[in-house]
């Protein structure tokens, strides 16, 4: 890596754990059901990612937790849980619960006896005792208690009159859509508004690979956007849409390139033994084009990405008007 | 040890040995048989109605062939501590080499035996946003209709079961007594073929609406189960069943297959199923009941078009065209070729 | 998009009202509102269904005044059931997602909406439940889908997403203002 410009820093910190949404070779973008088998270790041009199912985030743990816990204590709309749906949010704490003890042994503990658990997070200070089924047991239900724990948006989605329909989710850094209002809705009636998806056959085939995904296997998928906010801040949600709105158009008049963010989505598919349900939970990452720019083949990847993108899927992700100046920046030669 | 997808290991469902901890007779012809973890690990949990497949050698372990047996659970699958399980004894004249002897050799586990099983694997799952189910029961049937209402009991669910069996030969028929005391949980039994008529038609035209049913037992059972829901408006999208075994087939027309990852041409005879023409070439597909019932041996189809003669698709994925159960399922017309995706 | 084109997830009205399915065991007719059209639609399927199976029609004012009524038919309802709705797309929405809260199956349920302009799933203003994502609420809003309106919760203009829950019954707004810099 070239470090001939003085104006770079050396890299540290969450860029270097960031998970890269683009193959070393990809010159351009579709939509594709491009999953992988998760807990795979994958390098990228500034570092690594992909170990365990969570990332917790390193030093931003505390802060991103503290956030979600905020947005939870103000607004009870961000969960939502269909009837039937309780125990299959055990199911997902359970699995997570027993998971993250083994990937992060030196912070988090989990002790059994029959259906009674313990529960510790160090880095938190959760220490929680409580029985499998017993909403009386826990301070909160069983998905907002593990919602509070891991900064992943949680969805879990089930079967009903042979459609995949997402019945119960916990989701605080939505890209501008609402959890309240799309619980309960089938996977084809959520991904309607995207362009080339259903018409080009994704959510079928989405939605096949969820339907056949085995229970022996866990399953990774990344997503990206350019996000809607010139910040750090995760809750670009559809509710909290004033208080976002803005941000791009004002970093767009100011040309402050640099804020923009790109932003990327870790998906991951388990298939819950107790229920069958499947998880989708989603980790949101952020990177700052400021911060592309020091490593040069995400910059000149991106780039090359972002302006070869047809001009319905820009649209759709919202950077049709303001890729060209923006990518242009990027890829401008750094004045030391 | 692990399975590679999962880093607990109480989330295995590969073949595995397990430990019989308990053997109890319930009826003169159904043995319980309870299994655990040699070193005492939490079992994988399961959905309700979820079955274990157990490997089993009738004719002794010298001599004896291999064979793999499909069991229901009959707990609730909740972070279950063992596996129990309830085999009818089926005696079938020697060297009959269908599937009764996996029962006898069931019926020989002592304590302290360790057998392999594989799963657990669901097939005859819930509904999650059922209002009210209703089970129903024949015979030996009951054993998914216990972990069904099990699971409804622990979960706070409301269930009527409806359990048809002889006098003397009712095995679990404590089991269901007990759980009735539950509230949310009743249960009415039936004794004759009449008494069981009377009773399917009488209770499925009284449900909430938003009732889900599902039934267990002999196919003349399961027969007039549809029947009476049909009869008094049920869809068929709230008539779920299990089957034991499929009524027999015609020997179907002659097709071939491509295999897409290799280019190979298999050609299928009348009498033999695709499951049987791959593994003759040399492609192996996971089977289990090789009768259309259980779904094991789905394989997915890129072009052609199917006869499906299973019992596990839906209207919707039959209609897809995307995949068939290569043991009993056919090419649509004799001659006709299909792409699988191998 | 042309007005004849069909657009996915949102729904799709009969033209002229279905022929009772006759494989129920009952008939519940739910008519909505005051309606001549809604009352003739029902009054024709409660004699069609009469004919087949064990009828019930329940003429109301409305999905908001008179819920408890419609929660008492549909809670004495059996499964073998089918519901049948006519009224204004605003009654017939909610209504039908009172009725899956029920448990009942689309394929158990018949709809004829009597302000429907056929052919149009777009760009026809009408009443209809509108979620607002800012005040989290459903309310009744006049508007289309892809059009705009105001939210009577918290006066905001908003934008009516081309995006329906048949489990709300409702749309989806969202601040229509919200990107614009001062």
């Amino acid at each position: 890596m070239s470090l001939a410009a003085p104006a770079v820093r050396p890299l540290a910190g969450p860029t270097t754990r960031l998970p890269w949404p683009f193959p070393d070779d990809l010159e351009s973008f579709r939509y594709s059901v491009n999953v992988e088998p998760a807990r795979v270790l994958r390098p990228t041009a500034a570092g690594e990612w992909g170990a365990h199912i969570v990332d917790l985030g390193g030093e931003e743990y505390g802060a991103t937790m503290a956030d979600r816990r905020r947005i939870l204590d103000a607004d009870p709309h961000r969960v939502r849980i269909l009837p039937g749906m309780l125990p299959a949010c055990w199911d997902l704490l359970l699995y997570y619960l027993r998971d993250l003890a083994i990937s992060f042994p030196h912070i988090m503990e989990l002790h059994e006896d029959e259906d009674r658990l313990h529960w510790r997070n160090h880095a938190l200070g959760t220490d929680q005792s409580f029985v499998l089924g017993d909403a009386a047991s826990l301070p909160y239900d069983p998905m907002t208690f593990l919602g509070r724990e891991i900064p992943d948006d949680l969805l879990l989605v089930k079967e009903r009159d042979g459609q995949l329909c997402f019945d119960a989710g916990l989701v605080t850094f939505a890209a501008a859509w609402s959890v309240s209002f799309d619980v309960g809705m089938t996977m084809d009636e959520i991904h309607n508004p995207v362009p080339r998806l259903t018409k080009e056959g994704i959510t079928s085939r989405a939605e096949q690979f969820l339907r056949r995904l085995p229970a022996d296997q866990v399953y990774r998928r990344v997503n990206w956007t350019l996000s809607a906010s010139g910040s750090r801040k995760l809750d670009v949600s559809l509710e909290e849409l004033p208080a976002w709105g803005t941000d791009i158009p004002a970093l767009v008049r100011d040309e402050d390139w640099g804020r923009l963010q790109l932003r990327i989505e870790v998906e991951h598919f388990v298939r819950l033994p107790m229920t069958g349900a499947v998880t989708f939970n989603i980790r949101t990452h952020m990177t700052s084009l400021d911060e592309i720019r020091r490593v040069p083949a995400w910059r000149d990847q991106l780039a090359r990405v972002v302006l070869e993108l047809p001009e319905d899927l820009a649209t759709y992700k919202g950077f049709a008007d303001y890729r060209e100046p923006a990518m242009a920046w990027l890829t401008a030669e750094v004045v030391a | 040890m692990t399975s590679a997808g999962h880093l607990h290991p109480s989330y295995d469902v590969s073949p595995r040995r397990l430990m019989v901890v308990e053997v109890r007779d319930l009826t003169p012809e159904v043995r319980h048989v309870v299994l655990v973890d040699p070193h005492g690990t939490a079992l994988t949990p399961h959905e309700p109605g979820a079955h274990l497949v157990v490997t089993t050698t009738p004719g002794g372990l010298a001599g004896g062939t291999t064979k793999r047996n499909a069991y229901s659970l009959t707990g609730d699958g909740v972070v279950p501590r063992q596996y129990a399980i309830s085999v009818l004894r089926k005696d079938a004249p020697t060297g009959s080499g269908d599937e009764s002897g996996g029962s006898v050799w069931m019926h020989g586990l002592g304590v302290g035996d360790v057998i392999e099983v594989e799963g657990p694997r669901s097939s005859f799952a819930p509904r999650h946003d059922q209002r009210h189910c209703l089970l129903v029961a024949g015979g030996i049937g009951v054993t998914p209709v216990l972990s069904h209402a099990r699971a409804a009991a622990r979960w706070g669910g409301s269930v009527e079961v409806l359990y048809s069996y002889r006098p003397g030969h009712a095995a679990h028929l404590d089991d269901l007594r007990a759980l009735a005391e539950t509230p949310g949980v009743s249960l009415r039994e039936a004794v004759t073929v009449d008494e069981t008529l009377a009773l399917l038609r009488d209770r499925l035209a009284d449900q909430p609406l938003g009732t889900h049913a599902y039934a267990c037992g002999p196919p003349a059972l399961l027969e007039a189960y549809l029947v009476a829901g049909r009869a008094v408006g049920w869809i068929d999208e709230r008539l779920h069943l299990e089957r034991f075994s499929a009524p027999a087939l015609d020997p179907g027309s002659p097709f071939s297959a491509l295999i897409v990852s290799s280019g190979r041409r298999v050609d299928v005879a009348p009498g033999t199923s695709l499951l049987a023409a791959l593994h003759d070439a040399g492609v192996v597909v996971p089977s289990l009941c090789r009768q259309g019932v259980c779904g094991e041996c789905v394989v997915p189809v890129r072009s052609g078009e199917l006869e499906h003669r299973d019992l596990v698709l839906s209207d919707v994925e039959r209609r897809a065209g995307d995949r068939m159960l290569s043991c009993v399922s056919r090419g649509a017309r004799s001659g006709a070729l299909i792409e699988v995706d191998l | 998009m042309s007005p004849s084109a069909p657009v996915l997830g949102l729904p799709r009205w009969p033209v002229e009202p279905e022929p009772v399915d006759p494989t129920g065991a009952s008939y519940l007719v739910l008519c909505l509102g005051r309606d001549p059209r809604a009352a003739d639609v029902a009054a024709e399927w409660a004699a069609e269904a009469e004919r087949i199976a064990p009828t019930r029609l329940l003429s109301v004012d409305g999905i908001d005044r008179d819920r408890p009524k419609v929660d008492v038919a549909l809670h004495a309802a059996r499964t073998g059931v089918r519901v049948l709705v006519a009224g204004e797309q605003y009654d017939v929405l909610l209504t039908l997602a009172l009725a899956r809260e029920y448990g009942a199956a689309p394929t158990e349920l018949q709809c004829f909406v009597v302000d429907a302009v056929p052919g149009h799933t777009t760009g026809h203003t009408t009443g209809l439940p509108v979620y607002c994502a800012h005040c989290r609420w459903t309310y009744r809003m006049v508007g289309a889908p892809c059009g705009e309106t105001t939210c009577p919760g918290c006066d905001r203009h908003l934008e009516i997403h081309p995006h329906h829950s048949a489990l709300r019954g409702s749309f989806l707004a969202s601040d229509a203002r919200a990107r614009e810099l001062a």
